[in-house]
């Protein structure tokens, strides 16, 4: 117990990283009316996703890590919306489960629990949606959202696939825009969209779900961006990110054999010396 | 060791959610409302009207014709994702946007204050109607062929004589555009170019003079278009490129699943469910322009602003008779099949609503849910076309201002010091609601606040009275006592 109140520890894993930059754009959000949550979507969003995580960990004898299933439950909380209660149990659940029933190779989950959440609640349910608009699109997003952001990323050495993606995704759309002979302001337009850098910073980045080895993770970026580009401006698909996400997810089993490399570890094991 | 706190932990979630999932249930407030006035305006300059009826991929657009120029001198240029056909293409009335507009626009409700002795409600309500103006162009005649134009169709419905118009380059269609007497500024080649590339085709349209005259209307009708596509969007930018200032634009949504928002701007809610004084009810039309002009300047133009999210087979208050079938259907509601059956609402509250006056929907409720959205905009603030996407979000949501007017009787018991009290508190919330909504001087408010006679001192007649208050409530002015 005392080794986990250990200031230096912290340091050495990026998920307190993220879990204190999540709340924070969480708070953000809410005070500022970027959007505005029943008073039991947060809470029961958290305890759907860390109970669920809790009582799981428990029947397979692993143990209990709190932090994932709260960063699983932040994001969701800025992303998932939905007026029915239910829904947001549900959400957890799913989060929680696809974790541990969607595995392959040695020890890695296939899918981001949250990004999964949301594909499945949106897609199939019905009862819930993403606001792709909420944070609308301004230079200031890019200096919150992205300023903060990436230090998560760089911490957690997954700049390779964020750059990536945004690049990619940028290219993309820089073609797209010449062609069309459209103003570059849409350009900005776009690539200052709240929900674009959210899912880019944060859910692409999922160390857990990402290929092990540098290489890999290039590619699956690319794809992943190529994908949601052409799901957006193609076939017109308003949350075609998530849905690339989850669609190029199933690329990474194969993605690992070409490319192999150690798992990925929370913990910067060479920096601090001892796990 | 840890096993007994997880235990502890799990139990103590586990009560804290049951107490969370009870905490919370669908709560829905009940109320009956009448029509007390109505407001006559064309408050907003320059400002359009379109209404989507969308489900799935089948979409009927209809815009708003308010052009009160030189009909002849009408036109309009409206890109269009396919070719249509002549059924595809109505002409619909203006009495019927004008009746969504008044049944969404923000209301006003009333409330009495009974007497505080006996503590009694009476409740009325008022509703305000808005009317907003339309945008027009100009049209004529002339060939296309060797500009790279393609007629793809051409009909005349109504007293419109319409084309559609598919093209190879945008200068060619431009200059064709022009030739005919369609004013497209210089930039507007660019944004023609964008749309020719992405396929998109143009419906143009012109007022056929001797069908007109057999309206015997004075006004332009609506044009409604319906078409199949993926495209859930509303083209604004032909619009921006020749405006030296700011447009103004309201859209109408009829979906069935739930509300409607843009997936690439931001939407805010209008302030809602605030009491301001009561003079506001004379002024309600400058107040709603004000609230709205406040609202822009503080989020910025381009923010598309929520004015009304409802499920339309109930209103509370209404602000107007509900849409009976047969103008639903009109606007493109094309999902009512005059079953009952068929039309229950799926998922959401189910409230049977109280509706003034006859029954106006024939045949019991409507699966339709009803979005307002009020934008004001220009080139820069709107760069792209607005990208739409259904929510299954049945949340109701309607702009709702509170008069309350103070009991003006004599009230004599204990209950009514601590009701003057309040009432002093109140007067003032309200001018600070105002102050904040509108963006007017507060010393102003309180001022006119006064002179319509809501006036604490008036009412209470407490100039003369120097009893103490043992609420220590801020009414009393006891430094009265020592120095007069």
């Amino acid at each position: 117990m005392l080794r986990k109140l250990n200031i230096r520890y912290m340091f050495n894993d990026s998920r307190y990283y993220q879990i204190v930059i999540l709340s924070i754009l969480l708070t953000f959000g809410i005070s500022n009316d970027i959007f505005q949550l029943p008073p039991w979507h947060i809470p029961l969003l958290m305890l759907s996703t860390i109970l669920s995580q809790l009582v799981a960990c428990r029947l397979l004898g692993i143990s209990f890590d709190i932090k994932s299933p709260l960063i699983t439950s932040l994001s969701l909380s800025l992303l998932l919306r939905t007026n029915y209660p239910i829904v947001a149990v549900m959400a957890g659940l799913i989060a929680t489960s696809s974790k541990f029933m969607v595995r392959f190779g040695d020890n890695k989950h296939l899918f981001n629990p949250s990004m999964i959440a949301l594909v499945i609640c949106t897609g199939f349910a019905q009862a819930s949606w993403i606001s792709p608009g909420q944070w609308g699109s301004s230079a200031y997003n890019i200096l919150l959202i992205g300023g903060l952001a990436t230090i998560v990323v760089f911490h957690a050495r997954m700049l390779d696939i964020c750059l990536t993606f945004f690049g990619v995704y940028f290219a993309a759309l820089l073609l797209r825009t010449l062609w069309l002979g459209d103003d570059i302001a849409i350009l900005f337009h776009y690539m200052s969209s709240g929900s674009l850098l959210l899912f880019g910073f944060f859910m692409v980045t999922d160390p857990k779900t990402v290929p092990n080895a540098r290489a890999g993770r290039v590619l699956f970026a690319t794809m992943v961006a190529l994908l949601a580009f052409v799901m957006q401006f193609c076939m017109h698909i308003p949350l075609a990110m998530f849905y690339a996400l989850a669609i190029c997810s199933f690329a990474i089993p194969k993605i690992d054999e070409l490319f192999p490399a150690p798992e990925y570890s929370w913990i910067k094991v060479e920096r601090c010396g001892k796990a | 060791m840890l096993n007994k706190d997880k235990m502890v932990i799990f139990g103590m979630s586990l009560g804290l959610f049951a107490v969370v999932l009870l905490a919370f249930p669908n709560v829905s407030q009940a109320f009956c409302g009448f029509y007390v006035a109505k407001a006559d305006t064309k408050l907003f300059n320059k400002a359009s009207k379109v209404v989507i009826a969308r489900k799935d991929d089948r979409t009927v657009v209809t815009m708003a014709n308010d052009y009160q120029g030189e009909l002849k001198e009408f036109a309009i240029v409206v890109p269009v994702p396919t070719v249509l056909e002549k059924g595809q293409i109505h002409v619909t009335e203006n009495k019927i946007i004008d009746h969504l507009d008044a049944y969404t626009a923000p209301r006003l409700v009333e409330y009495f204050d009974g007497n505080p002795c006996e503590r009694l409600m009476i409740k009325s309500a008022g509703m305000f109607e808005s009317a907003t103006r339309g945008l027009a162009q100009k049209a004529a005649r002339m060939d296309a062929k060797k500009l790279g134009v393609t007629i793809e169709a051409q009909y005349t419905v109504g007293e419109y004589d319409i084309m559609i118009l598919s093209a190879k380059e945008s200068s060619g269609l431009q200059t064709w555009l022009v030739q005919n007497g369609y004013k497209i500024p210089a930039g507007a080649d660019r944004v023609l170019e964008s749309y020719i590339k992405q396929g998109i085709k143009f419906f143009v349209a012109k007022v056929n003079l001797e069908e007109q005259l057999k309206t015997g209307a004075k006004y332009l009708r609506p044009i409604s278009i319906a078409y199949e596509s993926e495209r859930f969007m509303l083209p604004v930018r032909l619009g921006t490129v020749n405006s030296t200032g700011t447009q103004e634009l309201f859209i109408f949504t009829l979906t069935s699943k739930g509300r409607v928002e843009p997936t690439n701007y931001r939407t805010v809610k209008i302030a809602s469910d605030k009491e301001v004084p009561l003079y506001v009810k004379d002024e309600f039309a400058k107040f709603y322009v004000s609230m709205f002009d406040n609202a822009v300047k503080r989020e910025g133009l381009g923010t598309i602003f929520l004015e009304y999210a409802w499920d339309m087979s109930w209103c509370d208050p209404c602000a107007a008779d509900p849409l009976s079938r047969e103008e639903l259907r009109e606007l493109g509601v094309h999902w009512l099949n005059g079953d009952k059956e068929e039309d229950i609402i799926i998922q959401g509250q189910r409230r049977i609503g109280i509706v003034p006056g006859p029954p106006s929907i024939a045949g019991g409720a409507v699966n339709v849910f009803v979005t307002r959205m009020h934008v004001r905009y220009d080139a820069e603030s709107l760069p792209e076309d607005i990208k739409f996407q259904e929510t299954a979000d049945r949340t109701n949501f309607q702009g709702r201002y509170i008069l309350r007017h103070p009991f003006k009787g004599k009230a004599k018991c204990k209950e009514a010091q601590r009701y003057y009290g309040e009432l002093e508190k109140r007067f003032e919330r309200e001018a600070q609601n105002l102050a904040n909504i509108t963006g007017w001087d507060i010393s102003d408010i309180r001022r006119k606040m006064k002179d319509s006679g809501q006036d604490i001192e008036e009412i209470t007649g407490r100039e003369d009275d120097d009893s103490s208050d043992s609420d220590g409530s801020s009414g009393n002015r006891w430094w009265k006592r020592i120095w007069e």
